[in-house]
């Protein structure tokens, strides 16, 4: 009898020491995914890097290998394309970023050292001479700021006519080698309805968001460190780092890779792969979620769009999908 | 010339004596200095000229520096004879290419579409380029020339010695239209030949097929059972995951088919095509989704897409194919587009 009892013991015990590790490991970090239920805005498939809304429902998608901005109504049918490829004044050569301004007007990052200002009909509006320019912005009285490629400064803010009107934000000292310090400090923006300013560093290896007001006073600085895959993406970064910096290769990974403040919640969305994680007012985790595509695949996001029942997220090879805002 | 007029002088007063009478060897002195003058300053002007003249020529057949165009700026005449623009011709397309590079099977694939349209394609080879290099621009029919004496590289604005490739377009007029220092990927090319020859770019994978498709066969259909059917319409999986891309669009599928899209040739059945990756797994999910046998069909990428299609990433939305009962090619949209219910 006592054999017997001992061996029922024994075995739940066995059990216990194999399966109860795993069902923790599992059910511990278990990530909530977000199923895509649809592809919207098919003709800025591939090639789709960031999108943007811009006024009354419309949203509007950078397309790298098109070398254009497409446009979209809110129902997702084609409007128009701003730019093509080209080195005339209206022509794009390698865009980066794109941003919406009040007004419908896109403001486009250019690989050709310029920042190009297009009419929601495609006319070019002005063009803002700046070096490696990366991500750009648009405030409520349509001042422009861009990133690039930090040394002095994070980014610089430009009225409608291209006069610089300043220039915000130090960069951290991460590392001696100016080049690399540079690339680690390069950053996307996100200005909220209040021009608040955030600067989301893309390379940074300590995922770090700075929230400054319009004037450049730094209001707060967050680290990011919830979540799997942004885990396994800066562990990948800083492998990548420790080899460029052997290698003397200036070229680095990025960690946060899309971002968008949500004026209904007053949160702010970032993603960073096929992670998204929205961050309170006070920089706090509310929750994070995978970004799953019909067919099981991880979408990496590049852009981000956060509505109230839909995120709208893009990516490189897969395009825009729409998937359910989680509760 | 310090030390020829110490010698002058020295040699003057040795022979005149050193202090029999100044007056003759000042007379004496001062022709000497007005002579070497006369002689050897136009000499040494003249030298130096021709020194600078070497110099400067030797930097400009040697030691072209990059520059860039203004856009729509005029090539400086005198252009060497290959770059010079016929009759009839309204675009072209110099590449300049190291001894690194090959030249581009792509640029065949243009001149070949485009040559009747006025689109010139010239392959500047650096002069220590492999003559293999020269012997495939010939297999693809791309006129080529070495750049032996620099004048190419004067008009590509770029030294193919310092080992980088350049692009060069321009119209008829000699306006430039574009320049890199580098070899652009096929779809940048295609895009700027079609920008500035036809005055407009195709984006659309499905317009991209539909003008190599319509009016053909369809052929190289490889299907899982009985002999392929050629008539109807044929959802086309470009390259890529096919068959999770199956999954991802039943309910399309099933919204195109009711939408009655290819309706002349709807009597049967659709059939599925896999450029590149008819598996078990894919042809089990077929199944699944109803298509049997001689609905699922593989065909390999070079039958069916025409290498002038570059854009192989966009094309990963599926493609329907209408096919008429003389098994012609009638139409072709995206499957997204008729499954929302019209055409783009």
């Amino acid at each position: 009898m006592m054999r017997g009892r001992w061996r029922i013991f024994s075995l739940a015990a066995r059990f216990s020491a194999v399966f109860l590790p795993i069902l923790w490991s599992t059910g511990v970090d278990a990530q909530e995914e977000l199923h895509a239920y649809r592809q919207v805005a098919y003709e800025s498939g591939h090639g789709t890097t960031a999108i943007k809304r811009g006024p009354g429902g419309t949203y509007y998608a950078l397309n790298r290998p098109d070398r254009c901005v497409w446009t979209f109504s809110s129902a997702g049918s084609r409007i128009g394309r701003l730019g093509s490829i080209g080195m005339g004044p209206a022509d794009l050569l390698s865009p980066k970023d794109v941003a919406v301004d009040g007004e419908g007007n896109a403001v486009v990052a250019d690989g050709s050292d310029m920042v190009k200002v297009f009419s929601p009909t495609g006319e070019l509006l002005s063009s803002v001479p700046f070096r490696r320019p990366e991500h750009v912005a648009t405030m409520a009285n349509g001042n422009i700021l861009v990133s690039g490629f930090p040394k002095e400064y994070l980014l610089y803010r430009f009225d409608n006519h291209a006069k610089i009107l300043a220039a915000l934000g130090t960069p951290v000292k991460v590392d001696n080698d100016p080049f690399f310090n540079a690339v680690l400090n390069m950053g996307n923006i996100i200005v909220d309805s209040e021009d608040n300013i955030y600067y989301i560093f893309t390379h940074m290896l300590t995922p770090t968001v700075r929230k400054y007001k319009s004037d450049g006073t730094l209001l707060a600085e967050w680290h990011l460190t919830d979540g799997e895959v942004l885990a396994q993406i800066v562990d990948g970064a800083k492998r990548r780092y420790q080899d460029n910096k052997k290698a003397s290769n200036y070229g680095g990974v990025s960690v946060l890779t899309a971002a968008f403040f949500d004026e209904d919640s007053k949160t702010l969305w970032v993603a960073s792969g096929a992670q998204v994680t929205e961050l309170d007012s006070s920089g706090h985790t509310v929750q994070t979620a995978r970004l799953v595509l019909p067919d099981g695949r991880p979408l990496q996001a590049e852009g981000l769009i956060v509505e109230r029942d839909v995120i709208r997220a893009s990516g490189y090879l897969a395009g825009i999908f729409e998937f359910p805002r989680p509760k | 010339m310090l030390i020829h007029y110490q010698v002058v002088i020295i040699f003057s007063l040795t022979r005149y004596g050193g202090g029999t009478s100044i007056g003759p060897f000042l007379a004496w002195l001062f022709m000497r200095i007005l002579r070497s003058f006369v002689l050897q300053v136009p000499a040494l002007i003249g030298l130096g000229l021709l020194a600078g003249w070497g110099l400067s020529h030797r930097g400009a057949t040697e030691e072209i520096s990059d520059g860039k165009y203004e856009f729509d700026s005029r090539l400086d005449p005198p252009l060497p004879a290959q770059a010079r623009v016929d009759p009839g011709q309204h675009l072209v397309v110099m590449v300049g290419l190291t001894k690194f590079s090959p030249p581009a099977q792509y640029l065949g694939v243009l001149q070949r579409k485009y040559q009747s349209d006025g689109l010139k394609i010239l392959v500047v080879f650096a002069p220590d380029a492999p003559r293999s290099h020269a012997a495939l621009a010939d297999s693809m029919g791309v006129p080529w020339v070495v750049d032996k004496d620099g004048s190419y590289r004067r008009v590509l604005r770029s030294a193919l010695g310092h080992g980088h490739d350049a692009l060069l377009i321009y119209d008829k007029n000699y306006k430039v239209k574009f320049q890199a220092f580098t070899n652009p990927d096929n779809d940048a090319l295609r895009q700027l030949v079609e920008k500035y020859l036809l005055g407009r770019i195709t984006y659309s994978p499905a317009e991209l097929l539909a003008s190599d498709l319509i009016g053909k066969r369809m052929e190289g259909l490889e299907c899982l059972r009985e002999r392929a059917k050629m008539t109807g319409v044929f959802v086309i999986f470009p390259p890529g995951c096919s068959s999770c891309e199956l999954n991802g669009y039943r309910e399309s599928l099933t919204k195109a088919r009711v939408s009655g899209w290819g309706s002349s040739a709807n009597r049967d059945p659709w059939t599925l095509v896999f450029v590149n990756g008819l598996d078990g797994n894919t042809a089990a999910i077929a199944k699944n989704l109803g298509f049997g046998g001689k609905s699922v069909c593989g065909v390999r990428e070079d039958k069916l897409l025409d290498p002038y299609q570059t854009r192989k990433g966009a094309t990963m939305v599926p493609l329907l194919v209408s096919v008429g009962d003389d098994e012609i090619v009638k139409d072709v949209q995206k499957l997204t587009t008729v499954s929302k219910g019209g055409a783009q």
